[in-house]
């Protein structure tokens, strides 16, 4: 603190400069009068004169989260108090994602526009529906998990959604990266590859005029139930460089902005859009001593694979319902197996230890990828696929793009599996915390050496529906490894059906087939942003 | 904590003397550090030279209050009361008082009151137009036309919204 020398104290002019002369005292107290403001206040704060706006630069140039969640009936009055609670501390959007539970789908639009006159018209915000979600809820403080009914089974989930609604937001202040809401433009039910190519090059565009590189540092997507990502995830796994990391929900319904403008807004959409991508990607031209964003991601599995492997003898695509019938033979066998003797097989395995899993075949595709005009590869992946069922014919898959000759096994959902990887994750998070994470995972040296300064910002998770606190028979499993390690950072997330992780950091040295795929069954997908400062990064 | 029976003398300002227990101006860090500067010596009369003696009375009450609820409730709900007292305490003070207030607890260094009268800013700023802000504090805006504007303009995600005010 600045001491007054004595000679100007006893001074009769110094009666008069503690009364009025608020400019000429230190930067010091109205930092810490700005700090406590509201965003709004902070704002118009920052055009009162050039000493507070750089005040307010300043207090703005770390990065910041803000979460909040409710579950207040009224679409109005719950979009109302999360916006006011992430806006109760100085921030500036720099993006949103809001996800919404319940009949509130049906208020999308209207939610979107109230969020674009709070956040900016032209921040980029997403609004996704979600079968479940978990934040802090506004009115007691509490994180919770709320994921209504067993709305994961199709048919009446409108009955089990019936008054349980609510609404989770997310909003974040990013300095030194730049944010895009980069939508998927045309919704077919398979996209056409020229469309996914556009896509996936407007990514690397953005990527390439924001950083330099054409590989953002991370994504966060949602896809629209009516549209099948994998394609696309595939796509963009082939295209980005391993250390781009994704997130998101496969299967959500959305809206969003983008620039000014509105997509997938209103019954005969004007622009519409079968998935959106919000890109970071880091600004070369960063203001000086803005520090270093990172993502970090994990993966908690919920399958474990069972029975042996199978080979697709015979594969036919029904292009009414998305879903391909197959016959297999058991990897070294001749004889050609139907869906009844397959399955058959896999619960005689099963035995009675589980009343009844969620089963899914794990599909091992080699597929040759090109993008554009540039060369191709080939890339394998695994591809997971919901089992409808089976007959004296055939097997029954969700969904398509399996080929004969492709080799696949059986998976089923698995509690402890879920609940020791759930555990398995909050202990990396935990390293992550004490800086005691392998080295390779930083991208610099200098990086590796700061982790002590590292600060946690802010976290979201992507869960499967499946689970939460019916799989668990506890609450608050997923969303437990943010909570046991970062109690105090703003978390928010979603219970989805499909979750959407690649480029898995804390998951990297486990040599285990997760690692080939970014489409996810039955798992949940940890999101986490840390900031390192550039004083630490300097030394 | 110094024992209850030493007294110290704080003169404001205008030369008006202040005597308060150890225990209540052990919370102005500035004074502390000066009695622990000339430690030894009998006179124990500090001088606050820029602080009138209306906010020397005001942090003396405040702290005052500070030391005996956090005596009363030392088995718990200290904080509860300070909050009711707090409250109580800022209705007596006018706004243009706080300013004269908050100047005079950062130069003696007080972080239990600073926190409580920043705070109380903060809620007076709130929702004030940035000419109603520049007037209170007393700031001249140096901004040229243009860079207002430009300034208006990057924070225009806040006003989106706003029709009125």
């Amino acid at each position: 603190m600045d001491k007054p020398s004595s000679s100007s104290l006893k001074n009769q002019k110094s009666k008069e400069m503690a009364v009025t002369g608020f400019d000429s005292i230190n930067d010091d107290l109205v930092h810490n009068i700005l700090k406590r403001l509201p965003a709004l206040s902070f704002a118009s704060a920052a055009c009162v004169s050039k000493s507070w706006n750089r005040i307010c630069n300043h207090i703005l140039s770390r990065p910041k989260f803000a979460s909040a969640m409710s579950l207040n009936p009224s679409s109005l009055v719950c979009a109302q108090e999360v916006v006011d609670r992430v806006l109760s501390e100085p921030i500036r959007p720099h993006f949103a994602i809001a996800n919404v539970v319940g009949v509130f789908v049906l208020r999308a639009d209207a939610i979107l526009e109230f969020l674009a006159d709070k956040l900016g018209s032209r921040t980029p915000i997403v609004l996704s529906s979600a079968n479940g979600i978990m934040g802090r809820n506004v009115v007691n403080e509490e994180f919770k998990e709320v994921l209504p009914g067993d709305s994961c089974s199709d048919g009446d989930a409108e009955e089990n959604l019936d008054g349980s609604c609510g609404m989770v937001l997310t909003v974040g202040l990013v300095p030194g990266l730049k944010v895009e809401a980069i939508p998927l433009i045309g919704i077919t039910k398979v996209p056409g590859m020229g469309v996914v190519d556009n896509f996936v090059m407007a990514i690397r565009n953005f990527s390439t005029s924001v950083s330099g590189s054409t590989s953002p540092l991370g994504i966060i997507m949602f896809g629209d139930e009516e549209s099948e990502l994998k394609c696309i995830v595939e796509k963009l796994d082939y295209a980005l460089s391993k250390e781009t990391i994704v997130v998101g929900d496969e299967k959500a319904q959305f809206v969003c902005r983008s620039g000014s403008e509105a997509i997938n807004i209103g019954r005969r959409r004007k622009v519409s859009s079968g998935a959106v991508a919000l890109v970071f990607a880091r600004d070369r031209e960063k203001p000086y001593g803005v520090g270093e964003i990172q993502f970090h991601a994990a993966l908690s599995d919920g399958v474990s694979a069972i029975g042996p492997r199978y080979k697709a003898a015979s594969v036919r695509v029904s292009t009414s319902d998305y879903t391909t019938w197959l016959t297999a033979r058991r990897e070294g066998r001749q004889d050609i197996l139907d869906g009844q003797r397959i399955l058959n097989d896999i619960n005689d395995d099963l035995g009675n230890r589980i009343e009844c899993p969620a089963l899914f075949i794990g599909v091992t595709r080699r597929r040759k990828c090109i993008i554009g005009s540039e060369k191709s590869r080939f890339m394998t992946s695994l591809a997971f696929h919901a089992v409808i069922g089976g007959d004296e014919e055939y097997l029954f898959a969700d969904g398509v793009g399996i080929k004969t000759g492709d080799y696949f096994q059986f998976y089923h959902s698995d509690r402890n599996t879920a609940s020791s990887s759930c555990t398995n994750v909050s202990e990396k998070l935990k390293n992550l915390k004490l800086g005691l994470t392998n080295r390779s995972f930083f991208q610099t040296e200098d990086v590796a050496n700061s982790v002590q300064e590292r600060e946690f910002i802010g976290g979201f998770i992507f869960s499967c529906c499946g689970r939460g606190e019916s799989f668990f028979g506890r609450p608050n499993v997923d969303s437990s490894p943010f909570l046991e390690n970062f109690p105090g950072i703003p978390t928010a997330g979603v219970f989805c059906g499909g979750e959407i992780g690649r480029g898995l950091s804390l998951n990297a040295n486990e040599s285990s087939e997760e690692s080939i795929t970014c489409l996810h069954v039955y798992s949940s997908v940890y999101l986490l942003m840390s900031y390192t400062p550039m004083a630490s990064l300097e030394h | 904590m110094a024992s209850t029976d030493d007294k110290v003398i704080l003169k404001s300002s205008e030369g008006e003397c202040f005597e308060v227990d150890m225990a209540v101006a052990s919370h102005l860090q500035i004074v502390k550090s000066v009695l622990e500067d000339c430690e030894g010596s009998s006179d124990k009369v500090v001088s606050l030279f820029i602080v009138e003696a209306k906010y020397v009375a005001m942090i003396i009450e405040y702290y005052k209050n500070y030391v005996e609820l956090k005596e009363k409730h030392e088995e718990g709900g200290f904080e509860e009361k300070l909050k009711e007292f707090e409250k109580q305490f800022l209705e007596q003070i006018d706004k243009k008082e706080l300013k004269g207030l908050v100047m005079a607890v950062n130069y003696l260094n007080a972080p239990a009151l600073f926190d409580v009268v920043c705070t109380a800013i903060a809620k007076h700023i709130e929702n004030k137009s940035v000419e109603y802000v520049r007037e209170y504090f007393g700031i001249v805006n140096d901004f040229t036309a243009e860079e207002e504007a430009q300034i208006r303009e990057e924070h225009r995600w806040a006003y989106d919204g706003v029709n009125d005010d």
